[in-house]
């Protein structure tokens, strides 16, 4: 074993080189499989294009989805419900958290309704809110929000909670005023949890976009992947899954980025000692 | 009035809790009964439950949780099983890991909801289309954290047990799998939320029965009352098998200190 490993190269058998590899064997394995299906006599009877696409026929509908603006006009719909509704759900899923954490009789009022909320699969409410609201923006935007709003109230509770609480008693000892406490100390120790929330919060309200336009939608990714799905076209269904992919993994590099612009302080080590102290 | 005031403040956060439920339920039902007359907008809990008890009598709403209850308990287990054991291969050796890592990373993020309509066509209306969506939205959180806590085992616990002469297979089952039982198990909570949306989705494009068909056809037809049933139905089950897992997490790793 030992011998072997010293025949092949380190970078050879780093984990981005075996990545790399794996990606570029896996799509051609998946181009080569569906060829040879598709064309073989015995699976003719299946309509495996139907449902499946390879990835060069992935590659052309997106040529072309492009080509003719509809792609930019589907995401642009999409982008607009998930911004209005996430940018909702923060200004109001913050403050609710915030005020549940600090005020006793509050959380013991609200929590029996958000827990119940929270374990509810909210994306099951949209047949009945597109029935509310009826075609357009609102309805998705509505069922963005509702998706995104608990994890963002869940995480902004847990971090006001877990403020430390020597750090607030040495800004009172110091002769600091309630605002201070709060703007210089709660805000930004919560600051990484509260992230951490909206990172959660954005995988939840991608689904929620495409599950809302399925119901009443007259552009959208959701309604794209519908619309092309009913007329037997599996090519623009997986060019807007990997649109929603894309999407997801720059919003949460994104995330990532303001929470070290926010908190530059909080780092992997920071985080580690907190909670061997809380453990202690 | 001492005692009555001494009793409240014993469990303040569960009185709390009922005076908080039974007042919205009320104000809820006032607002629906006197002051908005459209059972299109609004319905109280009192139609609701009229209409839980309509399709409980009509037998309809019992064959639409048995659809539901078999996709996810099928689609779910098997998704489990998968996942822990592509995991556990992933923990144990790097290469593996290095191959699967991007396509499972792909697919965590992805949201493969959006397969559904694929899988209608592939598989049909049935049961089976809906059992494979189930299956690919629990697979993956199971596999990540399975991974995760099997990659995380103290280090001086294995030392320590190479140390007096353990043989790879005692490490696997007195260190690795004990150590990594917790994060399983929330791999497993974090499952149920996301296999339920899966069923209740596929549903949403296509299906004879199930709790997500209640929902999308009841509201088509404008029959609020009906849909929301299906919605609390959804938040019940929900919310017991949380509990359950819960419960079964303090059984089986009692040492795991339970956070959120």
């Amino acid at each position: 074993m030992a011998k072997q490993e010293r025949r092949v190269p380190a970078w050879l058998r780093s984990t981005r080189t075996v990545a790399a590899c794996s990606v570029i064997v896996g799509v051609g394995l998946w181009q080569l499989g569906f060829e040879g299906l598709a064309r073989s006599p015995y699976f003719k009877a299946y309509a495996i294009d139907h449902f499946l696409a390879s990835p060069w026929q992935v590659i052309q509908s997106f040529r072309e989805l492009y080509q003719s603006g509809e792609l930019l006009r589907h995401c642009y719909f999409s982008l607009l419900e998930f911004v209005y509704g996430f940018l909702l759900a923060i200004a109001v899923g913050v403050p609710v958290g915030f005020i549940m954490a600090t005020q006793k009789k509050v959380n013991n009022y609200l929590d029996p309704w958000v827990s119940c909320l929270y374990a509810t699969p909210r994306v099951a409410l949209a047949p009945i809110i597109v029935v509310w609201f009826g075609l357009g923006i609102l309805p998705s935007s509505l069922v963005v929000f509702l998706g995104a709003v608990f994890p963002i109230i869940l995480n902004t509770y847990t971090g006001i909670k877990s403020v430390r609480q020597n750090l607030v008693e040495v800004v009172r000892a110091f002769g600091g005023s309630s605002m201070q406490v709060f703007f210089k100390v709660m805000i930004p120790d919560a600051t990484p949890a509260i992230i951490a929330g909206l990172r959660l919060a954005v995988g939840r309200a991608v689904i929620g976009v495409v599950v809302a336009e399925l119901f009443g939608a007259e552009a959208g990714l959701g309604y794209m992947v519908y619309f092309y799905s009913q007329r037997f076209q599996p090519g623009p269904v997986f060019v807007g899954i990997v649109v929603l992919v894309v999407f997801g993994i720059l919003t949460f590099i994104a995330l990532e980025k303001v929470q070290r612009w926010l908190s530059p302080w909080y780092t992997y080590q920071l985080q580690q000692q907190i909670q061997e102290s809380e453990m202690a | 009035m001492g005692a009555i005031s001494s009793i409240y403040r014993a469990h303040e956060k569960n009185w709390d809790a009922a005076i908080s439920v039974i007042l919205g339920l009320m104000i809820w039902e006032i607002v629906d009964a006197f002051l908005v007359d459209n059972p299109l907008v609004l319905v109280g809990p009192g139609r609701i439950a009229e209409a839980f008890f309509n399709l409980l009598a009509r037998g309809e709403l019992l064959r639409h949780i048995y659809a539901t209850f078999v996709e996810f308990i099928l689609g779910y287990s098997v998704g489990v099983a998968v996942g822990i054991a592509i995991g556990v291969v992933m923990g144990l050796s790097r290469t593996t890991k290095d191959i699967l890592s991007p396509w499972v990373t792909i697919s965590y993020n992805a949201p493969v909801i959006l397969l559904a309509p694929l899988f209608i066509t592939a598989l049909g209306v049935g049961i089976a289309s809906k059992i494979a969506i189930v299956f690919i939205s629990a697979v993956f959180p199971v596999l990540f954290n399975t991974y995760t806590g099997v990659t995380t085992v103290d280090g001086r616990l294995v030392e320590a047990l190479r140390a007096f002469g353990g043989s790879p297979a005692q490490i696997f089952f007195k260190v690795t799998v004990p150590s990594a039982l917790p994060l399983i198990m929330t791999g497993l909570r974090l499952s149920v939320g996301r296999a339920i949306v899966g069923a209740i989705v596929s549903e949403f494009f296509g299906a004879r029965a199930g709790i997500g068909l209640l929902i999308s056809a009841a509201s088509e037809a404008f029959k609020t009352a009906e849909a929301f049933v299906g919605v609390a139905v959804l938040a019940i089950g929900g919310y017991l098998t949380f509990e359950l897992l819960k419960y079964a997490e303090r059984k089986i790793a009692p040492w795991y200190e339970h956070r959120v």
